[in-house]
């Protein structure tokens, strides 16, 4: 029994892992970048609901909505004014950009928060049980995989049923081209990115709930981002939730285990998969 | 000789280029290119490779850097964007097709009407062209043969309800009983609106049986250019390889 | 030729500088060419080699270790162990090529990321490495005393010297014009017979070897190496902004950028976060305005000389 509850664990865990994934998996996807500043946005979100709900008598759900829409709005900023205008097809720009960015939010994150850590108050929701015979799960994360799933469902309707995702898959194919067709590929990219930074938003909401976090567990999530991506396998946001899953059960798999392990399993998984499986798990078969 | 060749047209001028230059960068592709077009008008654009014809294309539409003039019904279109070019009313096919290979067929045609100029072009009647496009419209357009991705590339251009449609090269590289079948379709179209067409072909006398007039084209410059009907075709050939032209 | 006195001249004060520098001013000329060392070598793979790492401080404290078990466990001279840390580095690097050669372009850098953590936390979890608590030299008695500091620093400068004339001699090699059109254009490079990924391996291989012996020579000075210290992520901040700003792809880069870096830090009273946002967003500042980096407006000032390297 112990072993399906694990196992179950993990499962809720990788949702929020691939949620983690979803994001950065967007902006590859479309800009063919990597935003080293993903953990960034997710640590970001997480202390601007600190923010919001220390500042404004707020309910949670409100904050988990108001926190994404600011996020969008300045990483639709950050998109027009500053990456845009190093893409091109060297892709060591915007991955520097990004990585000063990153450096940049971390510290200021310090300056203005303190390296502490901290979480969100969410009273008895955070240890609330679902029992079923022998068999018990937190409500807190099944609500995060349902959310984490739903999120995902949310963004295959919008992307292949709106108008609006039909033009955002036009630039990812040929950027270039699009501009002929009325689509302006600068927008594009920053409503993207924009989208992007709202979902890393909205799971370092869902992080804060579960865990503490501090200025510096950005890079953390970055590399879980990353790892959910290429376990996974590029091409597809459903690659990213398989590859989300199957870290998150290795996670707590292996702190069960091996308690003091911390992400290394999850690692060498990463270093496993490239050398048995480099598509990745779900992934497809590039022709280049 | 190698002048520049231009042509008045006997119907009202719908497209005006004057002295266009364009540019890739500091390489400079075309030099003082000028040309007049009437509405329903179709224009045969030949040269050798390189010769500039993709450059004039893409001039008009916006996607290469380019100076001088194009007068669009009125509006000088020089430095604006390819989005603006666009709903003003020019349609591009590419050369090589460029299909979006992750949309269907049916969302390919349907970014052609993202302009949101109306006309007689819609899903239906793009279909009722191509009819094998409706058959297929929920496949991914990249897997599609060569000669159902150009009915794509030609559908998604005339989506936009185009004023001047631009096709490059629509016949490279299909079969010639597939080739038959497209240039069929658009020989169809000729003269039947007030759409301007301009065409490039590597094979100047199918150029020439398809059009109403002629550039010829080399190394960036206009060197002859005329009426189709009753065109002198040795002449465009030695034009088209920069021999001297009389 | 011109510029060839000024520049012996000034080798010749930083060799001499141990007869006349005090202790204090001596260390931060070994961490001065520490850093530069450690940029350079980043600098020849991602400015030359077009491999962007954010995982060159695993090389580093990979480096560092190898100097301490050396010492400790073959109980071999500081002087041979340091060069042999590199080497083991590089031996590392060419093991770990095939895999991480799999990731594409954005991709490789945060792998290499993920093997730095891997390293950092096998050698946190190994007793035989000292576990989190760390180790002290062995051989901390190889050398003098009162030679100790000394060493450190000409070591230091060795490394940051020599890493920048093996590039400055590998970029006027055929190796060089090979390495320079794969950066350029792969598919060109190809088919006029360049083997991209032997080219990519060596580049790879002679930069973990610099960054490794830097680490060594950086743990020699300290006598003492920590996990937390030697795969500490601020040392691929430091390397990264400092190549940036100087300017990435160029051989003076990482001397600028060392200078500016370390004169910032000496002078100004700012928390170390500050520091850090005001490093961050000079980088990023750089790559919108100045993709060359300080060293290209240095060209444009001198502008005769720098079309004078280019024809050569």
């Amino acid at each position: 029994m112990i072993w399906i509850e694990t196992l179950v664990n993990g499962l809720m865990l990788g949702g929020l892992y691939a949620l983690f994934g979803l994001g950065l998996s967007l902006i590859f996807g479309v800009m063919k970048i990597a935003n080293i500043a993903h953990g960034e946005m997710v640590v970001g979100g997480a202390f601007l609901a600190f923010t919001t709900s220390s500042l404004l008598p707020l309910p949670l759900w409100m904050t988990m909505a108001l926190v994404p829409l600011v996020m969008f709005g300045l990483a639709y900023v950050l998109q027009l004014s500053m990456i845009n205008r190093v893409l091109g097809d060297d892709p060591m720009p915007p991955l520097l950009m990004t990585f000063g960015l990153s450096i940049v939010v971390q510290n200021l994150l310090v300056e203005l928060f303190g390296a502490n850590n901290r979480a969100l108050e969410i009273g008895a929701l955070g240890t609330a049980r679902l029992e079923i015979g022998d068999f018990a799960i937190g409500y807190l994360p099944l609500g995060t995989f349902a959310l984490a799933i739903a999120l995902f469902a949310a963004l295959h309707r919008v992307l292949n049923h709106t108008g609006w995702g039909r033009n955002v898959r036009a630039t990812a194919d040929d950027p270039a081209l699009v501009g002929i067709f009325g689509i302006e590929r600068r927008t594009v990219f920053a409503a993207v990115m924009g989208l992007a930074a709202a979902l890393a938003a909205f799971a370092g909401i869902l992080l804060a709930m579960r865990t503490s976090v501090t200025p510096f567990s950005g890079s953390e999530r970055l590399l879980i981002a990353f790892e959910v991506l290429v376990i996974g396998g590029l091409g597809s946001i459903w690659a990213s939730l398989a590859g989300g899953l199957a870290l998150g059960v290795i996670h707590v798999f292996s702190a069960r285990l091996d308690p003091a392990s911390g992400p290394l399993y999850g690692h060498l998984l990463l270093i496993a998969i490239l050398l048995a499986r480099p598509e990745g798990l779900a992934g497809k078969v590039r022709s280049r | 000789m190698r002048g520049c060749a231009s042509f008045t047209s006997d119907r009202p001028t719908m497209l005006e280029v004057r002295d266009l230059d364009a540019f890739y960068g500091d390489f400079q592709a075309l030099f003082g290119i000028g040309l007049d077009l009437g509405a329903g008008e179709t224009l045969a654009l030949v040269g050798a490779n390189g010769a500039g014809k993709s450059s004039f294309l893409h001039a008009l539409c916006g996607l290469t850097q380019a100076k001088g003039t194009i007068r669009l019904g009125g509006t000088d279109l020089i430095g604006t964007a390819p989005r603006d070019r666009a709903r003003a009313g020019i349609a591009l096919s590419p050369e090589g097709r460029r299909m979006f290979t992750s949309l269907s067929v049916r969302e390919n045609l349907e970014i052609g009407a993202n302009v949101g100029r109306s006309g007689h072009w819609t899903l239906e009647s793009v279909t009722a062209l191509f009819p094998i496009l409706g058959e297929f419209s929920d496949r991914p357009a990249g897997l599609l043969s060569g000669g159902q991705q150009q009915m794509v590339a030609i559908g998604r251009a005339l989506m936009a309800n185009p004023a001047l449609l631009l096709l490059d090269e629509v016949s490279l590289g299909l079969a010639p009983v597939v080739a038959q079948e497209v240039l069929g379709a658009l020989a169809g179209l000729r003269g039947a609106s007030e759409m301007m067409t301009i065409l490039v072909e590597q094979d100047i006398s199918r150029a020439i049986a398809g059009s109403d007039r002629f550039l010829c084209l080399l190394e960036g410059r206009a060197v002859l250019a005329g009426e189709s009907k009753g065109a002198d075709l040795d002449a465009i050939g030695r034009a088209y390889f920069g021999e001297d032209v009389a | 030729m011109t510029r060839t006195i000024p520049l012996l001249i000034a080798l010749a004060v930083c060799i001499a500088a141990p007869f006349f520098l005090g202790r204090g001013m001596l260390f931060l000329g070994m961490e001065i060419f520490i850093v530069i060392a450690l940029a350079q070598s980043w600098n020849l793979l991602a400015g030359y080699g077009g491999l962007l790492s954010l995982g060159h401080h695993g090389f580093l404290g990979l480096g560092g270790y190898a100097l301490y078990l050396l010492s400790r466990d073959a109980g071999l001279h500081v002087l041979v162990a340091i060069p042999l840390a590199g080497v083991i580095t590089a031996l590392f690097a060419v093991v770990l090529a095939p895999i991480l050669f799999r990731l594409r372009e954005v991709y490789f850098a945060v792998g290499m990321w993920v093997s730095a953590e891997i390293l950092r936390i096998l050698v946190i979890r190994n007793d035989w490495t000292g576990g989190p608590m760390g180790l002290p030299l062995a051989g901390g008695r190889d050398i003098g005393r009162e030679w100790m500091g000394a060493s450190a620093y000409w070591m230091a400068l060795v490394l940051a010297v020599g890493v920048t004339v093996l590039i400055w001699a590998l970029m006027r090699s055929s190796f060089g014009l090979r390495l320079k059109a794969l950066r350029d254009d792969e598919l060109a490079a190809r088919s006029i017979g360049v083997a991209p990924k032997r080219i990519r391996l060596i580049v790879f291989a002679l930069s973990a070897l610099f960054a490794g012996m830097a680490g060594a020579v950086n743990f020699f000075s300290s006598l003492f190496i920590t996990p937390l210290a030697a795969f500490d992520i601020g040392w691929i901040v430091t390397i990264v902004f400092v190549t940036v700003i100087g300017g990435i792809g160029r051989l003076s880069g990482p001397f600028i950028g060392a200078a500016l870096y370390f004169l910032l830090r000496e002078t100004l009273a700012f928390s170390a976060s500050w520091y850090l946002v005001a490093l961050g967003a000079m980088a990023m500042a750089i790559m919108l305005f100045l993709p060359g980096g300080l060293a290209s407006l240095f060209d444009r000032i001198a502008k005769p000389a720098s079309l004078q390297k280019e024809t050569q």
